[in-house]
């Protein structure tokens, strides 16, 4: 017996493949544990040791009966997103309030002078008016006010409550008015402007606010004026209710954030500026590449970005932010729901935003310290096998069905690493910036939810709805049922279902938007970086000289993203799919069993 | 209880503190949802409310005794109710959330906060799930 261990220490998992080649190759363990520390540092050698001793478990021998252990020369390729708004709404003296709340009271559209409630016996009879009623004010008491001033002939005709009490007013009133409830920051609305409150029927949007013309109607703008309000009638649309108040100085503007220029360093230098989008940006990095490095204007929020980027870089390889070099960029257009600025409902318009993945090559990672190191803790040769693209591939082609030339796919966390092999044997490997990590930043932003953990965990797991106290619905229809009480906490929420537990989505979102949220992200990242890998990689730069693609890492276990990317390939006549590492491994152990081959082929003299 | 005719949410009470009843009855008014409302007299407002609860053509009850509150649903366990709290402070919001709750029980919407004495058992993770 001679047991050879083959160990790659990966961004999050580390893995071990053990072999026996005493006659012959063969492979009798393996196993999977978490990396212990940044990749590359001394701390790796306790995942190490772990994952070791956990494989040698599994076939009854002393960590002490291995022969040698080869382990990865790591590729020292690291990857950091960013995000940068682009756009910015914001609202001057509060004239317009959109939002949502759950249960408006009323319906029908009213226009009025805006008067506190408390001012309403003051006024004359035949008065247009929309009141306002602050929490302070009991609703049974606001109703019976309202009922004598309509009594009195005054003519109100909507209401701005700040309490949830629209219905329950409503239900008082002797006349159907729309009543807009929830609106937190009521002082704030001016008085004596003219006012329209606008509520849709239930299922149904409103259609007047939300139309340039209606309110040029209601309020008798200029053709001019109409020009200019419709920013006000763009950020309704949708709303299920509606307030807009015009006052002398009232405007709703959108603007472009200067977010100052990248400059990319390659075949020649070109600048390209963030607010011109993400397919700017990536044609500009068409046009010069490869690329060297890239900088952002100083003084600007890109040049901010980037310098963040490369400290991150700079404390995670020990080495000077200034040695850092960005050897790629993706770039990704996105939007995020950000409070409006002068809102007084809490109200939260679209943003639009650029994503910006990073990728650095640093210098090389000190394998040797953490070889020393593991030599040291277990008396056992410890050898740094080749490049880890080579290995990969090495590992990839016991996937039964596949044959040379062919293309490995490494869907990480950081970045998307991919090698060819050509028929001959001759490996050429590439990596992008842009992977997991991105997804998860895109979900966490798109979606409002400002947790990464739960972004995670909703790029991961299918989602769910609980649809009653004992019940739940997956997002593809299939119904499950529980003995005992679901949590209250949970209760009609979407969820994430993981194996042993349901994590709640606290956002207003429906199942639906969440879901083609998580699947545009990963299709925005994963789709365009695969193709970007295949072209990079193929002879002559065309993705037809390939024939097969094997996937793996990480994100080839992932639930949807291999069908996406075999899908996108299927119209190149590429054979894809998730790897089955020496036929039983899944798209795991690649490297791990490719350092074990080449060990035993270098023996052998092959 | 005794006309059942139409599909509403049963709320009994005994002696209720009449701030808690009025800001309940309208927080599942709010939500469009009707109710009955049923003077009861007894020790075990528990058993009654759960009854309340499946006598409900909604299957929500709510009992209300002073300051205590509890809110059932018809098919969980008699000793397992949703909610079993003495509301001592915040009393409108509270009870408003109650009432909002009750409501969504039926409406299937997220609930909204109710303070303490939410059944721990309903916070139990699931176990012994069966495919349907």
């Amino acid at each position: 017996m001679k047991f050879i261990a083959g160990v790659d220490v990966g961004n999050s998992t580390t893995e071990v493949a053990i072999a026996d080649i005493e006659k012959d190759l063969n492979f009798v363990s393996s196993s999977l544990s978490k990396t212990t520390g940044i990749k590359g540092t001394l701390d790796n050698v306790v995942g190490i040791l772990n994952s070791l001793t956990d494989a040698c478990k599994k076939i009854n021998i002393e960590l002490s009966a291995l022969d040698s252990i080869c382990i990865n020369e790591a590729t020292p390729v690291i990857g950091d997103v960013a995000m940068e708004t682009i756009t910015e709404t914001i609202i001057t003296e509060s004239t317009m309030i959109g939002h949502n709340p759950d249960t408006p009271g009323g319906l029908g559209i009213g226009i009025g002078k805006t008067v506190y409630i408390d001012e309403i016996v003051n006024l004359h009879s035949m008065e247009d008016v929309i009141c306002i009623i602050p929490k302070s004010v009991d609703f049974e008491i606001a109703a019976m006010r309202i009922n004598n001033a309509l009594d009195n002939n005054v003519k109100i005709n909507g209401l701005i409550v700040q309490a949830d009490d629209g219905v329950i007013i409503s239900n008082r009133l002797r006349k159907v008015i729309p009543i807009v409830d929830e609106v937190s920051l009521i002082e704030k609305i001016p008085m004596g402007m003219i006012a329209a409150v606008e509520v849709a029927a239930p299922g149904s949007n409103i259609t007047v606010l939300s139309n340039p013309y209606g309110l040029a109607t209601i309020f008798s703008l200029t053709p001019d004026e109409t020009k200019h309000i419709i920013p006000v009638a763009r950020a309704l649309i949708g709303n299920k209710s509606a307030v807009v108040i015009r006052t002398p100085e009232g405007d709703v503007k959108e603007r472009t954030i200067p977010s100052g220029n990248l400059i990319l360093f390659g075949k020649q230098e070109k600048k390209v500026g963030i607010e011109e989008g993400a397919v700017k940006i990536m044609q500009a990095l068409r046009d010069v590449w490869p690329i060297n490095d890239v900088v952002g204007e100083s003084g600007t929020n890109v040049g901010g970005m980037i310098e963040r980027v490369k400290q991150v870089m700079g404390q995670l390889t020990k080495q000077n932010s200034s040695d850092i070099k960005i050897q790629d960029i993706l770039a990704v257009d996105t939007f995020v729901p950000q409070k409006v600025n002068g809102g007084i409902a809490g109200e939260f318009a679209l943003e639009n935003a650029v994503a910006l993945a990073a990728m650095v090559k640093t210098s090389r990672l000190p394998m040797e310290s953490i070889a020393r190191k593991l030599e040291q803790e277990t008396g056992i040769k410890v050898l740094i096998g080749g490049v880890e693209a080579n290995m990969a591939v090495l590992g990839a082609l016991t996937t039964p069905g596949t044959d040379r030339p062919m293309v490995i796919l490494d869907l990480g966390g950081g970045s998307t690493d991919s090698a060819f092999i050509s028929k001959t044997g001759d490996v050429k490997s590439i990596h992008h910036a842009g992977a997991g990590e991105m997804v998860t930043m895109l979900i966490n932003s798109e979606l409002g939810i400002d947790d990464y953990n739960l972004a995670e965990d909703i790029k991961k797991y299918p989602l769910a709805k609980v649809e009653s106290l004992f019940n739940i619905r997956y997002e593809d229809g299939s119904v499950c049922f529980f003995q005992k009480p679901l949590s209250a906490s949970i209760f009609a929420r979407n969820v994430v279902v993981k194996e042993n537990e349901m994590v709640p989505v606290h956002s207003k979102h429906s199942i639906d938007k969440i879901r083609i949220v998580r699947r545009e992200a990963k299709k925005k990242i994963f789709i365009t970086n695969v193709v970007r890998a295949l072209q990079d990689i193929a002879p002559g730069n065309n993705l037809r000289t390939i024939e097969f693609v094997v996937l793996v890492g990480g994100s080839a276990l992932d639930f949807e993203i291999p069908e996406m990317i075999s899908d996108e390939l299927s119209h190149y006549g590429i054979v894809c799919g998730s790897g089955n590492i020496r036929a039983k491994e899944g798209p795991r152990n690649a490297v791990a069993t490719g350092l074990v081959i080449s060990y035993y082929n270098s023996l052998k003299g092959i | 209880m005794e006309n059942n005719s139409r599909p509403c949410i049963v709320v009994v009470t005994d002696k209720p503190d009449k701030n808690i009843l009025k800001h309940i009855l309208a927080g599942i008014e709010e939500e469009g949802i009707p109710y009955e409302v049923d003077v009861v007299n007894g020790d075990e407002l528990l058993k009654i409310t759960h009854k309340a609860a499946v006598y409900s053509r909604m299957g929500v009850g709510i009992g209300i005794k002073q300051n205590r509150v509890l809110l059932h649903f018809s098919k969980l366990k008699i000793d397992k109710p949703i909610l079993d709290a003495n509301l001592n402070d915040n009393i409108k919001d509270t009870a408003r959330n109650i009432g909002n709750n009750a409501a969504r029980l039926y409406k299937i919407m997220p609930f909204k906060n109710m303070g303490k004495g939410i059944m721990v058992a309903l916070d139990q993770n699931f176990s012994g799930e069966e495919n349907i």
